[in-house]
This record gives C-alpha cells, structure tokens and sequence, in this order.
C-alpha cells in the first residue's frame, strides 16, 4: 500500500471512532507510522484526502473523462477543469473541441443540417478514445451546446457506453427521451446542473428547433438527478465547484447535495411562459401566414 | 497500473514538482511575499498535473532543506482558522472559537488544514 493508500484508510477508519478519541488516535497513528521519513509527508497528503474526499479510490476503475464545450468559445475553463482532475488517481482527461461554432449555424434549424458536423467529430473522438482507453469508465462533461450535441449522440449512436454525465447549461429540450437511454445502476448516472439565472437555455428554446430550458429548470425526471444552484450560464467553472460537486461524481459516483435546491426560490413565471410557449413551431409560423395574407390582401387592393 | 494511479510518485514528478515550487517561491520573495501564507490547494496549483504523492515529497524536501515553514491551523468551519501551531503535538483537544464568542470546538483531524510559509 502507498502512503496515500494509508491515508485514505486511516480516514476511514477515524471517522467511526468517537470525536473525542480522534485527534488522538490521530497523532498516535502519524508517530506510530512504520516509515517515519514520511511523517512530513503525511500531514499534507492528509490535507489533500480531507479536502477532496477521495476515501475509496484505489479500488475504483479507471476514469476517462472527455470536457466537451458550447459554442463561440476557446473554453479556457477546460483547461482549468483538467489542471483539477489531473492530479487525481485513476483519472484521464480529454478536453475535446470542434472549433469555433457560430452562433447563425447555432440558431439554424436542425434540418438544414448545419450543426451535424460537431456532432460528427465528437462521435468520432470518443470512439477513438474509447478504442485507445479500453477498461476504463468514460465520463463526459458537457456544457450548454454540447449538451444538444451528447444528447443527439446518445439517441443515434446507441453502441457508445458512457458510465457517467455532466450536464450544465443544458440546452437539451425537458422533453427528451431518456427512457430510451439506459440509466440506472448499469447505465448511464446522470447529473444534470442547474443554472436558475441561466437564460441561455431558455433563448435557445425561444429561438431555434431542437433546444430546450433543462439548464434553466431541469429534467424533472427520474433517470436524471437535477442539481440547481445559483448560477446563470457559465458559473460552474470555479475550482471549487468542481472540487466540490464534480469531482466526487467522477470518482466514485457520489453525488453532492446543493443548498441551493432547497434554498431556491420558484421560477419566474414570464421565464416559465418563454420556456414552454412553442415560439418556432406555432408563433413564427402563424405570424409569417398572417404577414402573407396581410400582403396579399394588400396587393389585392392595388 | 500506473505510479499516479496507484498512489506513488516518480522521481521525475517529484523534480518537476519541486522546480516548479521552487520556482514560485524565488518570484515570491523576489516580490517580497515574506508574510504570505499559502494552502496545499494553492501549491499543487502550482505545481500541476504532478500527483499529490509528488507534491507531498517536494514540500517535504522544500521543508527539510528550510526553504519553507509547515503551519498547522484549527478550521473548524471552512475557510474559519481559529488557532495555528507548529507541531501536531501543540494542539490541544478543545479550543475557544474567538470568532464565535462562547463556542467551544472539540478539535477533529478533519479540522486541520496544513499552509506553508517561506522560512525567514
């Protein structure tokens, strides 16, 4: 056993004792170590367990975990995300990108077929990492546009195996169909994090086919567990909200209440109307019938 | 499996990890940072994509050779430091919260967290 390994089991085992006994028991351990060159060593990696809660790790399966980003973005915070997952046991990271998306293809309806090329090479690059990382878990982290983009790949290339997701500013309509995706103890674990000052979402929604408000007001659904904070669209990128909320998801599967879904007060009720009118499929439409027999009426009178 | 993954560092992770602590300490007290303290998370930013095994051996080395001071503090609430103390001997079971006036804390390992200063 490593001396983390130690470390990880010392915790283990202090967190059943009596409070009064573990300081104690604590001390006695570090100078009752076998290998006293390490005692230095030891307070800091007892730091670093505490702070980010890794107990079980050395009998966890390889995580490979792919960061996808939205669009009109280099995603710095990828970077930002890997430095916190790198240093971690057991962890690979592939921050995955498809160049600068704009937002008139963002916006464009799905049938013209202007968003399938991101689609496209993020298909193709989790096949190639699945192919080169075999035996490990993949995780994908995705935010705002690729969530529409996993979302796709999930419901039409149903031979990848993702074990666990992140979703946050999700643009993935509410209404999806998840129960065709395997969930559960054998399927995908899902996380979807909520923004409730997030209103991209909810313009997507407003503004093009195939998008919807789940980062603004969540699945509700039992596959997915919803996790809403305080955030508009891209707050979820802060070192501590990965260390508190990601990381334990990535490692082993826990997944860490928010204050936040208690504390939240109920959605604003125009924000809720914007979310579910169907502005693209019934109100566009008719205003461009109406403006046609407008003009027509017109030209009849000339 | 790999040193990383099974909780072992290489020596080349502890070189890297010590040059480039080494490094941020030299532009630190060039800046004149004498007083500033500096958690664990703090310097294994520093010291990136290493492995904490690495990182704990570079403090270590860092900490023999004198260049930096270990500083224990008593945070029982996050980000509250109550007391700090030198050696794990030092502290106590039970200590007043000065910032709670009247709370009692029954100190928990859990509650320790570990900073680093450059040694005078």
């Amino acid at each position: 056993m490593s001396l983390i390994q130690d470390i990880q089991a010392l915790k283990a085992e202090i967190s059943g004792l009596p409070e009064v006994e573990r300081l104690g028991y604590f001390k006695c351990w570090i100078k009752g170590y076998p290998d006293q060159s390490k005692k230095e060593e030891i307070l800091t990696l007892w730091d670093i367990v505490n702070q980010y809660g890794l107990v079980d790790y050395p009998n966890q399966a390889r995580q490979i975990v792919i960061l996808l980003h939205g669009i009109r973005t280099e995603a710095t915070w990828q970077s930002l995300i890997a430095q916190e997952l790198r240093g971690l046991p057991n962890i690979e990271v592939f921050p995955i990108g498809y160049g600068w998306f704009d937002a008139v293809r963002f916006w464009s309806p799905k049938f013209l077929g202007l968003r399938k090329f991101p689609e496209q090479k993020i298909t193709r690059e989790i096949r190639n990492i699945r192919s080169d990382h075999q035996g490990g878990d993949i995780v994908v982290v995705a935010h705002s546009f690729s969530t529409y983009l996993i979302g796709q790949i999930l419901a039409e290339h149903t031979d990848i195996r993702i074990r666990k997701l992140i979703l946050c500013g999700s643009i993935i309509p509410t209404e999806y169909r998840w129960d065709r995706v395997k969930t559960g103890k054998d399927g995908i674990a899902i996380v979807n994090d909520v923004g409730t000052r997030d209103l991209w979402p909810v313009m997507a929604r407003i503004g093009s086919w195939g998008y919807g408000p789940s980062g603004t007001f969540g699945f509700k659904t039992s596959q997915i567990r919803d996790r809403y904070f305080n955030y508009s669209h891209s707050d979820f990128f802060s070192p501590d909200h990965v260390r508190k909320y990601w990381i334990p998801f990535i490692v082993d599967g826990r997944i860490v209440d928010s204050k936040w879904d208690v504390d939240r007060a109920s959605s604003s009720a125009v924000l809720g109307f914007l979310a579910h009118v169907p502005f693209v499929k019934i109100v566009i439409p008719l205003v461009a019938i109406g403006a046609w027999l407008l003009a027509r009426f017109l030209l009849s009178l000339i | 499996m790999s040193y990383q993954s099974s909780g072992l560092s290489t020596p080349e992770d502890v070189i890297t990890a010590y040059q480039r602590i080494d490094y941020f300490l030299k532009r630190e007290v060039m800046g004149g940072a004498s007083k500033r303290i500096y958690s664990t998370s703090h310097i294994y930013e520093i010291a990136t994509d290493v492995g904490f095994a690495a990182l704990a051996e570079a403090l270590a080395k860092l900490i023999s050779e004198g260049r930096l001071e270990r500083l224990i503090r008593v945070e029982p609430h996050l980000g509250e430091g109550i007391a700090d103390f030198q050696s794990l001997d030092d502290i106590p079971n039970q200590i007043e919260n000065w910032r709670r006036p009247g709370e009692i804390v029954q100190v928990l390992p859990e509650h320790l967290r570990v900073y680093y200063r450059l040694k005078k």
